[in-house]
């Protein structure tokens, strides 16, 4: 009998001793009670700032470029200013010094959290299975977009970076008919496997360019019967806003009509501005019946169409300014780059003045060169 | 991104500041609906503090908005700054809830 309670009390020692040894510091970044992304904390300790050369870069105006070190010493995280302008705080207590970072507290940078967890292996792959949730749900929306367009009086190229926690961007184009180009791109409000799912529904719809009576060609009806099949309260409170406009080759009108969203751009090429395309509407699902209005553009010879979603230019640059839309407009004014295609371009310029290839809201850019 | 509800003269007066991004919208949300919805009377929304709206703080406001409808109440918004305006009227959002300039102009627009 006593060789039997010995040998089990030696059992759970060991048990404690794999579960002890099998775990992984990580802080989880969080958005509200949503974990957007987590970073385990090696021997190499992590960077905190705004901006690469950081291991964690978190876009924050009110974060250092370098803002604060995390270093696994033993068994204990333990995490260093550098000096920041605006302070590192645990548990709501500024860090003055090597502090401690307890298992569960909280390292306040800026506006943003991340919670210390010490988690096993088998907590940190289902977690990450949630990860790899979003990024097949990013691939699949990835699948539906149409491939570029080289070829043909109007081509098209675009940039696609979802986030971190893939916000719900999608967007398309195509011949409605023998003389008719469609394109439109589509918003989702929040984040998440929800967002992505809501934006392939609305794509879907789209796609097939067959709302029910609803002619295709006629931008305020689309968007009168998006509005009519997705009202929020039917759809687990999502709305989302659209541009969706249709090109008449033979006329080179462009109709088009946008729902709560910024506007699309023609640049001529002589790239001396940037013309605004949007009309006064309502986004898709806020409210039944609402009334919807399109308008008519003469596209120029040889212009340029840009379409884009918000996550492209509500970005905080490396000086911690926080960008609106007319702070992208200067860089998509400036001269196509050899080799590069336009949405490339602008990406590219993006990053370099955000000093970040990751965002916090997707980048979905196209650009139409219309012969 | 904070909060603060009182009572006016039997309508509820919700004053927001900070900014309305992703992650201050999931901690707010639920004070916001649960502080204006039940009591289901005139509703006016301070943005005056308010210096950014994201897609999510639009959605609160409407859903706070559309909530008070069905119990026969209204909500105003008032006192946004330009670049809160640009934002509202991107996404027309005044054409589903009432923007006045101040606080008098709030009160008026529920009685009326």
């Amino acid at each position: 009998m006593g060789e039997i309670e010995q040998t089990q009390i030696v059992t759970r020692a060991r048990l404690v001793d794999l579960v002890g040894g099998d775990r992984l510091h990580s802080l989880e970044l969080t958005a509200g009670s949503m974990v957007e992304r987590r970073h385990v904390v090696t021997a190499m300790g992590v960077k905190i700032g705004r901006s690469e050369p950081s291991d964690v870069i978190i876009a924050d105006s009110e974060i250092s470029r370098s803002h604060c070190f995390v270093t696994l010493r033993g068994d204990e995280l333990w995490v260093s200013d550098l000096n920041s302008t605006n302070g590192t705080f645990v548990d709501g207590v500024r860090v003055t010094g090597p502090t401690l970072l307890p298992v569960g507290s909280v390292l306040q940078v800026g506006k943003r959290t991340l919670k210390h967890e010490w988690r096993t292996r088998d907590e940190f792959e289902q977690s990450e299975e949630g990860d790899r949730d979003l990024l097949r749900a990013a691939s699949y929306v990835r699948a539906l977009l149409p491939a570029p367009r080289g070829d043909g009086p109007i081509r098209a190229e675009w940039v696609y970076q979802p986030s971190a926690k893939l916000g719900g961007d999608t967007f398309g184009y195509g011949q409605l008919n023998e003389h008719q180009f469609v394109a439109y791109l589509v918003d989702v409000a929040g984040h998440g496997a929800g967002a992505a799912l809501h934006a392939v529904a609305i794509t879907n719809q789209l796609r097939q360019r067959s709302l029910p009576n609803t002619d295709m060609a006629r931008p305020e009806l689309v968007l009168s019967t998006l509005n009519e099949l997705f009202q929020m309260e039917d759809h687990d409170g999502l709305y989302f806003t659209i541009w969706y406009g249709v090109f008449d080759t033979r006329t080179r009108q462009l109709s088009y009509a946008s729902g709560g969203h910024h506007p699309a751009y023609i640049v001529t090429p002589e790239r001396d501005g940037a013309i605004p395309l949007k009309t006064r509407n309502v986004m898709i699902g806020a409210m039944p019946a609402m009334p919807f209005i399109q308008a008519t553009v003469t596209v120029p010879s040889s212009a340029c169409l840009y379409l884009f979603s918000d996550g492209v230019f509500e970005v905080v640059d490396s000086d911690g300014q926080e960008w609106g839309v007319e702070d992208f407009l200067k860089h998509m004014l400036d001269p196509p780059l050899p080799g590069l295609s336009e949405p490339q371009r602008l990406f590219e310029a993006v990053c370099r003045e955000t000093g970040s290839r990751t965002f916090d809201d997707d980048f979905s850019l196209v650009a139409f060169h219309i012969d | 991104m904070s909060i603060a509800i009182t009572e006016l003269s039997g309508v509820t007066k919700a004053a927001l500041s900070g900014r309305l991004d992703t992650a201050s919208v999931d901690k707010l949300e639920i004070s916001f609906i649960a502080g204006i919805v039940p009591k289901g009377q005139n509703t006016i929304v301070d943005l005056s503090q308010v210096s950014f709206i994201a897609s999510l703080g639009i959605r609160m406001l409407l859903s706070g908005a559309r909530a008070l409808s069905r119990q026969n109440a209204t909500m105003v918004l008032y006192g946004a700054s330009d670049a809160i305006m640009d934002i509202i009227e991107t996404t027309a959002l005044s054409a589903i809830i009432p923007v006045v300039p101040g606080e008098a102009d709030a009160l008026a627009a529920v009685a009326a």
